[in-house]
């Protein structure tokens, strides 16, 4: 049961609703851990039993490292001088270092387990088969919404040890926080204090609340299904019929995917959000109009905001101060300068994180190179930028006119296209055969002439107007209107007609019905 | 309560009734020909739309199931075999819960005796799909509105090239099956389509027994010649299936030779489904089978079917101007012809 079906819509979230309404104030994180685990239960069956089981190992590190905390703190009080004090700190501080440790590594493992095992041994058999074995596949189902709960896991583990909160006490709590059933599938990755509290209050429904989750719900459905859907039927008969196209008609595919990626994913989190703010809990943002980004660093602190926040605070921070790289950082200034210091410390910080970021979307050779394609833009960014600022001071220009910002806008969404053509093509070979044959035999009348079956002049009238609309709100938005903002407080019959428009629009444009194949959430498969 | 949970939900009521409403009305306008030329709905609604426009009371047999029935049967070929008036009612992919609205719709106008029953429909199952269908096809049936919303399509796109006649559409092309010749100890099946029926299917099978033995419908369930989609642990399933249900079970597979079936010529793509060669001695089959069986009528020389007779003369036609080949081709063609004209017109 997905969240953007309508037994979910229609049936699902509002029963939920009604329940923890009706529930006593004090048991209704519980009506929300049941509603979450049923919900995990409808496509991930028996496989719930992981997440419990990772939500409890999840608790349990965090009362350990709770523990160590508190025995150190006595033992502390115990101590007569300052070097006792430091001496018995760096004793319990190796007990904290395993308990992080073994909870991240088996947390780590068990998505290594699930995602990549497989990916590894299929590789080393390649190498294996020459020497005329091979190591057997193994067999793994695969648990919904693991890459984003095994996140929320590890960032909450690492707060803990930083001290930046207190363990949970109460595992249903923990366990809530880990599988909040609007974000199990496509996230956001939320931190601890994000939404425990809301998730705990209890607090009744409210109408304001309601109505904002009501229309962000609409709104993602509308993305979803009058755009994204029908841009799928297009995108995959290009990707998956590539050898057939070239020139204009892979641009033409490389910019419908990472629309369709767009409104699909962000719909998706409206829909989510929404139904968390229905229930007073609010979540964080995960896009914030990515299409205006003028650098491809930009468009990352845009698009995914949660993921990439995840990979900056508990990734890039930790590298960037850790000893290897601050004596690296200081050995490099004093030998080759305080440009290349910089150049080579943002290297040792953003490798990482990208091969991270490529393959937690998947386990693929096209995904790490995903990573690595964004590794070099933006260490190439880095590296340029005093050089820009340089020539911009030489050429007396200044950086924010408009048409240096519309160029360089231009120049990231070829950046984005570029990735997106590689993420979404079947496997890195096809990936680089579409990219090379985008030079080859191009015409842009092909596209009038050869134009798939797969979609129709109704659907493109559908997607070229929703997608117009869309663009108009978040231009709003990127200029200061909050369009959400004004309906919500409008008067009531002004506010139902937008809700009414969204609804019909969505009822009447909307790819759905007997016949139309559901399109599934492309995030939840990662 | 306070006074401003009870304002709260008056609220949501009146906005729940006024949806409501605003769909009963949109859906009493949306009749598909109440507003647009009936054969510009080219998707899977096409046979429903054009099985409301028959004469009450004229179809004799309903052929129900997934494309495998609607290519397989064709009702202008049983009506010049037999003068025996029928109609397709299945459409790609039908899963039980889309064809019990087939019938019950197909019933609004008509009072059938027989309802023929294409049995792969009864083995597609997928359960978050069947599911979500349980909660949507009731909502599609009582709101037109939401049944045919593409309908806009039609003012954007060209009209539809496909011609239906009584839910047959002309497939001439030959695509032969190269398989082993004996089929029936393959494997089929896959993620949507199983080996025996589930218990969702079985249950709405009950619904549409129920709905016909109210009506006095006979139900035949039958399995299509398909090289491709039938086993011989599938025909069992369904034998023993219709033993339970006390229905006629008639399988074509077993007798695909006696009824000539020649897999290099009867099939369209590769022994999945049935092209015109193939249909017609389906057809011819079923229309012995319905003489020597079934209280049927023939219904030729009825001036009050000379339709029948009309259409039968523009199917002919159209047969001989396809000359072998199928509406895609035909579309091809046309699209080519076009920019062609367009290009050299443009060089010019």
């Amino acid at each position: 049961m997905a969240i953007h079906t309508n037994l979910y819509l229609l049936v699902f979230l509002p029963l939920v609703l009604i329940i923890y309404q009706l529930a006593p104030k004090k048991a209704r994180w519980g009506v929300l851990l049941a509603a979450s685990y049923a919900l995990y239960i409808s496509f991930s069956k028996y496989l719930v039993l992981l997440l419990m089981a990772t939500s409890a190992f999840t608790w349990g590190i965090g009362l350990w490292l709770d523990k160590i905390g508190a025995e150190c703190k006595e033992k502390q009080a115990e101590c007569t001088d300052r070097k006792q004090k430091s001496e018995v700190k760096k004793e319990f501080q190796k007990k904290r270092v395993l308990a992080l440790r073994v909870g991240v590594l088996v947390l780590l493992g068990i998505l290594f387990y699930v995602n990549y095992l497989n990916f590894v041994i299929d590789n080393m058999n390649i190498l294996l088969g020459k020497l005329g074995t091979q190591l057997p596949l193994v067999k793994v189902m695969f648990p919904m919404g693991i890459s984003f709960y095994t996140l929320e896991a590890v960032g909450y583990i690492a707060d803990v040890y930083w001290e930046r909160y207190p363990a949970e006490k109460h595992l249903g709590k923990l366990a809530l926080f880990l599988s909040f059933f609007p974000q199990i599938m496509e996230g956001p990755i939320a931190r601890y204090p994000d939404t425990s509290d809301a998730l705990f209050a209890g607090e009744p429904l409210n109408m304001a609340n309601l109505n904002e989750g009501f229309l962000r719900i609409i709104w993602g459905l509308f993305k979803k299904m009058v755009v994204s859907d029908r841009l799928s039927y297009l995108t995959t008969h290009l990707f998956g019929n590539y050898k057939d196209y070239h020139g204009s008609f892979i641009i033409l595919a490389a910019i419908a995917y990472t629309i369709q990626l767009y409104l699909e994913f962000s719909g998706s989190i409206d829909i989510v959000i929404g139904s968390g703010k229905m229930f007073g809990v609010t979540l964080p943002e995960n896009f914030n109009q990515p299409f205006s980004a003028q650098s491809a660093a930009e468009f990352w602190r845009r698009w995914h905001m949660s993921l990439g926040n995840w990979f900056k605070n508990y990734v890039f921070y930790p590298i960037t101060v850790s000893p290897m790289v601050k004596n690296w950082n200081k050995t490099a200034r004093k030998k080759y300068g305080k440009y290349w210091a910089m150049v080579g410390t943002s290297a040792m910080a953003l490798f990482p994180v990208w091969v991270a970021t490529g393959i937690w979307h998947g386990a693929g050779w096209k995904y790490l190179f995903y990573g690595m394609y964004y590794f070099v833009i933006l260490l190439f960014g880095v590296a340029m930028e005093p050089i820009k600022e340089k020539n911009y001071a030489k050429m007396g220009l200044d950086p924010n006119v408009w048409w240096l910002k519309t160029l360089r806008i231009l120049k990231t969404w070829v950046i984005i296209f570029t990735g997106e053509l590689f993420f979404n093509a079947v496997n890195l070979k096809a990936g680089f055969h579409m990219f090379f044959s985008i030079f080859g035999n191009f015409h842009i009348s092909s596209i009038w002439k050869y134009w798939p079956d797969a979609i129709t002049t109704g659907d493109v009238w559908a997607i070229c107007v929703g997608s117009v609309i869309v663009w108009i709100v978040g231009f709003l938005k990127e200029h200061g209107v909050d369009v959400r903002g004004k309906i919500l407080n409008a008067r009531t019959p002004y506010k139902w007609s937008v809700y009414y428009l969204i609804i019909f629009a969505i009822l009447l444009f909307g790819a759905y019905g007997t016949g139309y194949q559901p399109v599934d959430l492309i995030y939840a498969g990662f | 309560m306070t006074q401003d949970s009870r304002k709260s939900i008056v609220k949501l009521i009146l906005f729940g009734g006024i949806t409501l409403l605003a769909l009963v009305i949109a859906s009493a306008m949306m009749k598909p020909t109440k507003w647009f030329d009936e054969k510009l709905i080219q998707d899977r609604n096409a046979r429903t739309v054009q099985m409301m426009e028959q004469p009450e009371n004229t179809i004799d047999v309903l052929n129900l199931g997934d494309s495998l029935s609607t290519a397989g049967f064709s009702p202008m070929e049983l009506w010049r075999d037999q003068g025996y008036t029928s109609f397709n009612i299945g459409a790609d992919g039908m899963r039980m819960n889309e064809a019990y609205y087939a019938v019950v719709e197909a019933c609004e106008k008509q009072k059938p005796k027989y309802l023929m029953i294409e049995s792969l429909t009864l083995f597609r199952y997928a359960m978050g799909q069947d599911l979500q269908m349980l909660l949507s096809q009731p909502l599609y049936h009582r709101f037109s509105f939401l049944k045919y919303h593409n309908i806009w399509k039609s003012l954007v796109e060209e009209k539809g090239l496909m011609e239906y006649h009584r839910g047959y559409t002309i497939n001439q092309n030959v695509w032969e099956y190269d398989g082993e010749e004996d089929y029936l100890n393959l494997n089929v099946g896959d993620s949507n389509s199983k080996l025996t029926i589930s218990a969702l299917n079985s249950m709405t099978f009950d619904r549409i027994k129920k709905f016909c033995d109210e009506r006095g419908i006979e139900i035949i369930i039958y399995s299509m010649p398909s090289a491709k989609n039938y086993n011989q642990i599938r025909i069992d399933a369904m034998e023993a299936f219709a033993k339970e249900k006390g229905v006629t079970y008639i399988d074509l597979n077993e007798k695909a030779d006696d009824l000539g079936i020649d897999w290099t010529q009867d099939t369209n793509d590769g022994g999945d489904h049935m092209n015109l060669n193939g249909a017609k001695k389906v057809v011819k089959y079923f229309g012995n089978y319905f003489r020597e069986n079934l209280n049927l009528t023939d219904h030729r020389g009825d001036p009050s079917y000379s339709d029948w007779d009309e259409e039968l003369v523009e199917y002919d036609k159209l047969v001989e101007e396809m000359d072998g080949k199928s509406y895609l081709d035909i579309y091809t063609e046309k699209k080519n012809k076009e920019w062609d004209e367009k290009y050299n017109n443009k060089q010019k």
